[in-house]
């Protein structure tokens, strides 16, 4: 799935570059879709391939997006060149603006900072709960997510022992049971 | 210090499976019971952050680097975070042309759905432990998320307005 020489470095990383310094509260992915498919330089179909290879990857999605299209597009000078453009920015931007509003001086961005912490946690709520809604059909599904967070929860498993366990067993639970929503 | 920085990162990062989602709660474990790097209270601000400012969203990470080691702990974690994920990633890529037409990949896709869904149940708990510390917090957090299952409104834009209701509260 390589397809050298279309684009040139610099497009690359001045396009994820770009992303990476403007996409607020991970709007990175549409962003990127929006951004490489109107330019031609993929289809619809290779982005939906890019990002499911993202999703079974270990890491940050919008990152491993950006280094496989960098690949994609001029192989491995463009990985790197994927890797640093959505890295740099997204390293430099929010820190500085972290080291601003942690300052402990600040009370009004501290008490600020309580309000979108509590905000984030609703976010991270109607995210989980719209993604399991879509599994609601399928017992088997409904049953690990609950042996998973249990197993975290209650029985203190490590992400390492979590995945060596449920990996196997989802595996097996879903060729059995599984069905797609 | 550096180093142990550097193993801890490094672990989260190589097995983070089915993005950042995944991660937290370990990350949590790490950084708040096992090393006390930070507080849960820390934890859950840094978490803000992250979704306030732009960019891939592994902001946590660099920003805990920062309190325990100044700049150069902020570097070591950033770079920890993202580069052994990447070349996986980039081994992953070239197995996946190798291998196209075998079911594996499918497969182990389909199992990480129900795992990555329960840790994300599993960082809302660790999450709240440090962020809901009054019951204001608990109805912006139940607001947060009604608001963006009902509208269509951007999540920066919503963390940025409860953020404004912090001030008028907390102040």
């Amino acid at each position: 799935m390589m397809m050298k020489g279309k684009v040139s470095l610099l497009e690359i990383g001045f396009v994820f570059g770009r992303v990476a310094s403007t996409a607020f509260g991970g709007a990175s992915i549409p962003m990127m879709r929006r951004e490489v498919v109107r330019r031609g330089w993929m289809s619809e179909e290779k982005f939906l391939e890019i990002y499911s290879i993202a999703q079974i990857s270990p890491g940050g999605i919008p990152i491993s997006i950006a280094v496989l299209i960098g690949r994609y597009l001029a192989g491995t000078p463009g990985f790197w060149v994927g890797f640093l453009a959505q890295t740099v920015p997204g390293f430099v931007l929010p820190m500085a603006f972290a080291l601003v509003a942690l300052d402990p001086h600040m009370t009004l961005v501290r008490a600020a900072l309580r309000g979108a912490a509590a905000a984030a946690v609703g976010l991270m709520l109607a995210n989980a709960l719209e993604m399991t809604l879509l599994w609601r059909k399928s017992a088997v599904h409904l049953v690990l997510i609950a042996a998973v967070a249990a197993a975290v929860l209650t029985g203190h498993f490590a992400l390492w022992t979590t995945l060596a366990v449920f990996v196997p067993i989802a595996i097996v639970a879903l060729r059995r049971w599984g069905k797609t929503p | 210090m550096l180093w142990r920085l550097t193993v801890v990162f490094t672990v989260l990062s190589v097995l983070g499976f089915g993005g950042g989602n995944t991660i937290f709660p370990q990350m949590y474990r790490d950084v708040v019971d096992r090393y006390h790097w930070v507080s849960a209270a820390e934890f859950a601000r840094y978490f803000a952050l992250g979704r306030l400012a732009p960019g891939p969203g592994t902001t946590m990470s660099a920003l805990i680097g920062y309190k325990v080691a100044g700049m150069v702990g902020a570097v070591v974690a950033a770079v920890t975070t993202f580069l052994p994920a990447a070349l996986i990633v980039y081994g992953i890529a070239h197995l996946w042309d190798r291998f196209e037409e075998h079911t594996w990949r499918d497969v182990f896709a389909r199992a990480m759905v129900p795992i990555v869904l329960g840790l994300s149940w599993v960082g809302v708990v660790f999450l709240g432990r440090g962020a809901l510390d009054a019951p204001s917090a608990y109805v912006i957090a139940f607001g947060v998320a009604a608001l963006s299952m009902l509208t269509r409104l951007n999540a920066s834009l919503i963390v940025l307005l409860a953020g404004l209701v912090g001030v008028v509260l907390y102040r």
